[in-house]
């Protein structure tokens, strides 16, 4: 498999506080990679460096070998990467329909996402809604079917399963795994380990800004290091 | 040389003045992403006070000040029921609160022309003129100067020195997290903005003087003032405000002194070059861009 | 389809009401007023000083006349033109929000009045005075088919990707670029579209007035009447301008004339009671119900039958 996303070296502060430094990684054409750690870690932070959002203090970010740091997001999501958000921020005033009729597909794209989104989510019923009269739960499935309307190659998937009821989580992890299958390379933020072991390849674990480990989910859980993180030295 | 001595100390003296007309409107701001329109012409109501005091009672116009501040409060918390609660709710409370606020301006502009007419309207001088490097200055220009830096001093104290200020302070910085940590925003709401339209009225009869008088259109300039000056000063700080207050007051006369006919775009200058180069003001951290 | 009737009620304007000043002002207000609908109804800026765009096309056009001795069309393109270069110049305000923007495009539209005020070839002592150009009726004429061509803009503008893009940036900008909107790009275009309006409006003027100091054309009146006669009618919509600045300013011109303070007090207290109650203006009281203040459907779902909702 050829590399698809290559980080190099990524630090990102705001004044005198760092966010993130040292962050390396690599993902493979439909990989798909955990980013796991605490809270305040730089997972978001992470995110938002490489879908657009903030313009990394230092370090370089490529696509396809393509140097792609620093761009603005819609040049990003017109080269193929995409995201979700943690909150949803689906535009609210807009119809469902609207929401994606707005989206400009990628034409770099190489993963097979020709369907129709809000299909694929299981939105479609409730299209000509306004975005204000759907729950939080569908709310996230719009901003999904919204990133996949971009057709991206690599999708971030920032905290997709907090606040979901099981059933939900599910359906879920169910469309992120139908995605691997049609070759999205994914990215993704998660606290719930049941749900990230059935959508994740490899982990990688940030701690403080920094990754501290890469492998598979179990061989992390089983980590030292890593369980320190999560449980504190007084465990 | 004469000429830049007296547009240094007039530069000041005026700043002091405009530093407490910029105060009440920081504070409504800073808490409540309020943009009162309406400030100056609160401003001109409370002068307007002051010179019906002197011409139906023949008292000293300052009078109109102690006078004017229960008048306020109690005028500012009926405003504010009225409109607060429902600006607050809106989809973008800072746009629809200028908007509204510019309809009360125009309100108060129209009921003062009903009442006083278009004319010009002074206060009389409050004594001989005072001697400050050898130059003479009007008695009521040092008068109202002098009475702006107590009124700034009572400022810091409420903001820096009163549990209400603590409070306001959070609540500037992060509303969300104010309400967290059970900081009663809307107390906190409520007294910054009757405070701020009393601070606006306090400073009426002082804009009298300072203006050489007031008519019903004089509030629309003051409020464009007091917002440079608020932005020059930053946010929330009021110790900025003041110096704000002096830096637009300096720039204001020298450009007067040497270059008259431009002296009205000082404000407005002033305003453009510190939103475009540095948008948090010259004396704060919060950058607000887009 | 209302294209077709704001352009024939504009044209049979001169039999119902004989005073082409009156109607040709209106139709610049209207332009004004289309101008706002896009800048802050589509995008969420409020362009306080959007009078600064106005003041420049009267200034391009007349000292195009003046100085080149222009022909009144290419006077009304050069208005145009003058007031799009104003807003490439200005646009760097964009990246302020709220009041910050509003207040500085206010703040730019003075000190161009100032610089107009107090330069000589501006005529900023003597005053402008030009030739006449046009006669009333073809003036008005003219400004009706502006009119006509503004509201297909908008009615592009609102139905266009364009429109939608606007839309989405307002609704959340960070949202919007992930979904392939140029966030920047788009703006300045609304921008700019809204700039040649108020140019092309501020060209009109200039024609009809012929003689005028500075004072009038930068008056932050005009700004304000603008927003609050597009925010009346209601904004994002075709009509609603339209509807805002025909009502308002039919009343400046039967009370306000004669009594300025008393509508200056109706003025004010309306855009207190339109802020608060009717944030959507007059036509989202029959628009889609999804617009519609809730006090509105609280009295209505009283006098009709109970919503079902699958």
């Amino acid at each position: 498999m050829s590399t698809l996303l290559e980080v190099r070296d990524v630090a990102k502060s705001f004044g005198a506080f760092v966010a993130l430094s040292g962050v390396s990684l690599q993902v493979d054409e439909g990989q798909s990679l955990g980013l796991v750690g605490p809270n305040g870690s730089g997972k978001t932070t992470l995110i938002n460096v490489l879908s657009g959002v903030y313009k990394p203090t230092h370090g370089s970010v490529a696509l396809r070998g393509r140097d792609v740091t620093g761009l603005a997001p819609h040049r990003l999501c017109a080269l193929g990467m995409n995201r979700t958000f943690q909150v949803p921020r689906p535009l609210a005033g807009l119809t469902v329909a609207e929401n994606i009729a707005l989206v400009r597909p990628s034409r770099h794209g190489s993963a097979d996402l020709d369907f129709d989104v809000l299909e694929f989510v299981g939105l479609a019923r409730v299209a000509a809604r306004r975005v204000s009269a759907l729950t939080s739960g569908e709310q996230k499935l719009l901003d999904l079917a919204r990133a996949l309307a971009a057709r991206p190659d690599v999708l971030f998937v920032d905290e997709l399963g907090a606040g979901l009821n099981p059933s939900e989580l599910d359906h879920v992890a169910d469309l992120l795994r139908a995605l691997r299958e049609r070759g999205v390379a994914l990215v993704v933020v998660e606290h719930l380990m049941g749900f990230l072991e059935q959508v994740v390849d490899q982990v990688v674990v940030l701690n403080a800004g920094t990754p501290i480990f890469e492998g598979t989910l179990r061989q992390a859980i089983a980590d030292p290091r890593v369980i320190e993180i999560f449980l504190g030295t007084h465990a | 040389m004469r000429l830049f001595e007296y547009a240094l100390v007039s530069g000041v003296l005026y700043g002091l003045f405009y530093g407490f007309i910029g105060v009440g409107l920081n504070l409504l701001f800073g808490v409540m992403r309020l943009v009162n329109l309406a400030h100056g012409d609160l401003v001109v109501w409370g002068g307007y006070l002051a010179y019906s005091l002197t011409t139906s009672a023949h008292v000293n116009p300052l009078w109109a000040i102690p006078l004017s501040i229960p008048l306020a409060l109690v005028g500012g918390l009926i405003l504010y029921l009225i409109t607060v609660p429902r600006l607050r709710r809106a989809e973008d409370t800072e746009t629809s609160s200028l908007i509204l606020f510019f309809g009360v301006s125009q309100v108060l502009v129209a009921l003062a022309t009903m009442k006083y007419g278009t004319n010009q309207v002074t206060l009389p001088e409050l004594g001989n003129p005072v001697m400050i490097f050898g130059q003479p200055y009007a008695a009521s220009l040092v008068a109202s100067a002098a009475l702006a830096v107590p009124a700034l001093a009572l400022f810091y104290y409420y903001l820096y020195r009163t549990r209400l200020g603590l409070a306001t302070r959070a609540v500037m910085a992060n509303e969300e997290e104010a309400v967290a940590s059970g900081v009663r925003v809307r107390r906190v709401a409520t007294s910054a903005f009757v405070i701020g339209i009393a601070f606006a009225a306090a400073a009426g009869p002082l804009a009298t003087f300072m203006l050489g008088g007031i008519n019903p259109t004089t509030g629309g300039g003051l409020t464009i003032t007091a917002f440079t000056i608020i932005i020059i000063g930053s946010l929330g700080n009021p110790l900025g405000t003041a110096a704000g207050g002096i830096l637009y007051g300096l720039a204001s006369s020298l450009t007067q002194a040497y270059a008259a006919p431009w002296t009205g775009m000082v404000p407005y200058a002033l305003l453009l070059a510190v939103v475009l180069l540095r948008p948090s003001g010259l004396f704060g951290r919060r950058v607000r861009v887009a | 389809m209302p294209l077709v009737v704001v352009g024939a009620v504009l044209a049979a304007g001169p039999s119902l009401y004989n005073n082409l000043a009156f109607l040709t002002t209106l139709t610049i207000y209207i332009l004004l007023a289309q101008g706002v609908n896009i800048v802050y109804g589509f995008t969420g800026y409020l362009p306080f000083g959007f009078v600064g765009f106005f003041g420049a096309g009267i200034y391009g056009s007349s000292l195009a006349i003046v100085y080149w001795h222009v022909g009144g069309y290419a006077a009304i393109g050069l208005g145009a033109l003058t007031s799009v270069v104003a807003a490439v110049i200005v646009s760097p305000l964009l990246r302020l929000s709220g009041a910050y923007f509003a207040l500085a495009t206010l703040a730019a539209s003075q000190a161009l009045y100032f610089i107009v005020a107090n330069e000589s070839w501006t005529f900023g002592e003597s005053g402008m005075s030009l030739p006449l150009l046009f006669s009333p009726t073809a003036l008005y004429v003219l400004s009706v088919v502006a009119v006509v061509l503004t509201l297909v803009v908008v009615v592009y503008v609102r139905d266009s990707h364009f429109g939608l893009s606007l839309r989405a940036i307002r609704s959340d900008a960070v949202s919007a670029a992930m979904a392939g909107v140029n966030v920047v790009r788009t703006r300045t275009i609304a921008w700019l579209v809204a700039a040649a309006l108020a140019g092309v409006a501020g060209a009109l003027w200039a024609l009809m007035t012929s003689a005028f100091y500075a004072e009038t054309p930068f008056d932050l009146t005009i700004s304000v009447y603008a927003i609050v006669f597009a925010l009346f009618g209601g904004v994002r919509t075709v009509i609603g301008p339209v509807v805002g600045a025909v009502v308002l300013y039919s009343l400046y011109q039967y009370i306000g004339i004669s009594n300025p303070q008393y509508f200056e007090l109706i003025y004010g207290l309306l855009i207190v009671v339109l802020v608060l109650f009717l944030p959507g203006g007059l036509t989202s009281l029959v628009g889609g119900r999804g617009d519609r203040p809730a006090w509105w459907n609280r009295v209505v779902r009283r006098r009709s039958a109970p919503e079902v909702t699958p």
